[in-house]
């Protein structure tokens, strides 16, 4: 989704806002999305979302696919893939197709995922850190 | 018939020896027109719409990108094309056009490639190239629906023709202003730049201090600046080495 790392890659965002920004408002995209900056307010792209881990974003967040280094404080929707990094810090509800989250990362809510087009809650998590073998195992019915 | 706006200051004696090929260049290629020389007495602005009420074939700006800057405000409505002969400093315009120099630039005249492009707008003034404001106490609305601040010192550009080829998504012709806001980070061993941007048509920026907006590298413009996008609003003869 994100291969190149570089925020300064303009050929494949549409928008991007660098850590010395601060967004105030409701922010609505079509393309390719990348924060690194402040944003209070709310934030949608049809097209894919990154989030660095210098960004801090009081809002809720709709996206394509979801690619989340930074602070979220606010309800996340995403159309498709949702990746979530050691650094991600979410507070809020998440949606998804698909997740896939690293040890570390942090998330305070609910996940619901949304694979046929029909929602399905399969947790509600408050305050813990978790890790990608726990979603699997929380699945599965061992947790 | 091709009018020739002069702008100046040509009429320095360093430029004597330019205006005079120039005017040679011109009859060799059989482009001559009329040469109107702007002096202390008669404004760019008042010789252009004199010209106007002849209904000119085409209008050449002599001159650099303030030259060309205020033909551009001159003939808005007019719908004639525009020509450049890039003399002097201060011509990254014409050269974003594939005019390189006097010569080059007469024999673009004589090939004739129109192009329709957009001009940027700010407040009742037009701009080809670029808008540019410090960062400092400045803030953007963007559609009425969201504000950026900056929260470092650096500039903000907006831009209608890239002419420093910053974006490859910078195109004049698709409706679209390109905002590059740039802050200056000083880490302890080197410095470095944090750079947004932004695509959008409709900016209102107001600048708590007062700063004014310079458009073309030439034109100051006082805030809070209203600034949109007019679309096919120029047109302009080009050369082949032509950046978009």
């Amino acid at each position: 989704m994100f291969k190149n790392d570089k925020t300064n890659d303009f050929k494949e965002a549409e928008t991007i806002i660098g850590p010395s920004v601060k967004v105030e408002g409701d922010f609505i995209g079509q393309g390719n999305l990348i924060i690194d900056g402040i944003i209070n307010g709310s934030v949608s792209t049809e097209g894919n979302l990154k989030v660095g881990d210098q960004a801090k974003i009081t809002a809720s967040v709709k996206a394509n696919n979801g690619f989340i280094s930074g602070e979220i404080y606010g309800d996340v929707i995403i159309q498709n893939d949702l990746e979530l990094t050691a650094n991600a810090k979410i507070s809020g509800d998440i949606e998804a197709k698909s997740i896939s989250i690293a040890r570390g990362a942090v998330l305070n809510g609910k996940i619901t995922m949304n694979k046929t087009g029909k929602k399905e809650t399969i947790g509600t998590l408050k305050n813990i850190q978790i890790t990608e073998e726990e979603i699997n195992e929380e699945k599965s019915g061992t947790l | 018939m091709h009018i020739y706006i002069f702008d100046y200051f040509l009429n320095q004696k360093k430029y004597e020896r330019t205006v005079a090929k120039i005017e040679t260049r011109l009859t060799d290629l059989g482009l001559n027109g009329k040469n109107c020389h702007v002096g202390p007495l008669k404004s760019l602005t008042s010789i252009v719409r004199d010209e106007l009420r002849n209904n000119p074939k085409t209008i050449i700006a002599v001159g650099n990108n303030q030259t060309l800057n205020q033909i551009i405000n001159a003939t808005i409505d007019s719908g004639i094309p525009i020509g450049i002969i890039p003399v002097g400093n201060n011509n990254s315009i014409a050269k974003a056009f594939g005019i390189n120099g006097e010569d080059d630039a007469c024999n673009i005249l004589s090939a004739r490639l129109v192009e329709t492009i957009d001009l940027g707008k700010i407040n009742d003034q037009y701009f080809i190239s670029s808008a540019q404001i410090q960062n400092k106490e400045t803030v953007i609305e963007i559609n009425n629906k969201y504000t950026i601040e900056p929260t470092g010192v650096g500039k903000i550009e907006i831009i209608n023709l890239d002419i420093n080829q910053n974006s490859p998504k910078s195109n004049p012709s698709d409706g679209l202003l390109e905002i590059f806001i740039t802050v200056n980070q000083k880490g302890i061993l080197n410095k470095s730049l944090d750079k947004s941007f932004i695509q959008t048509n409709n900016v209102i920026v107001n600048n708590l201090i007062h700063k004014n907006f310079i458009i073309d590298e030439a034109v100051e413009i006082k805030t809070p600046a209203q600034i949109g996008v007019a679309r096919n609003k120029l047109k302009i003869i080009v050369g082949k080495e032509r950046i978009f």
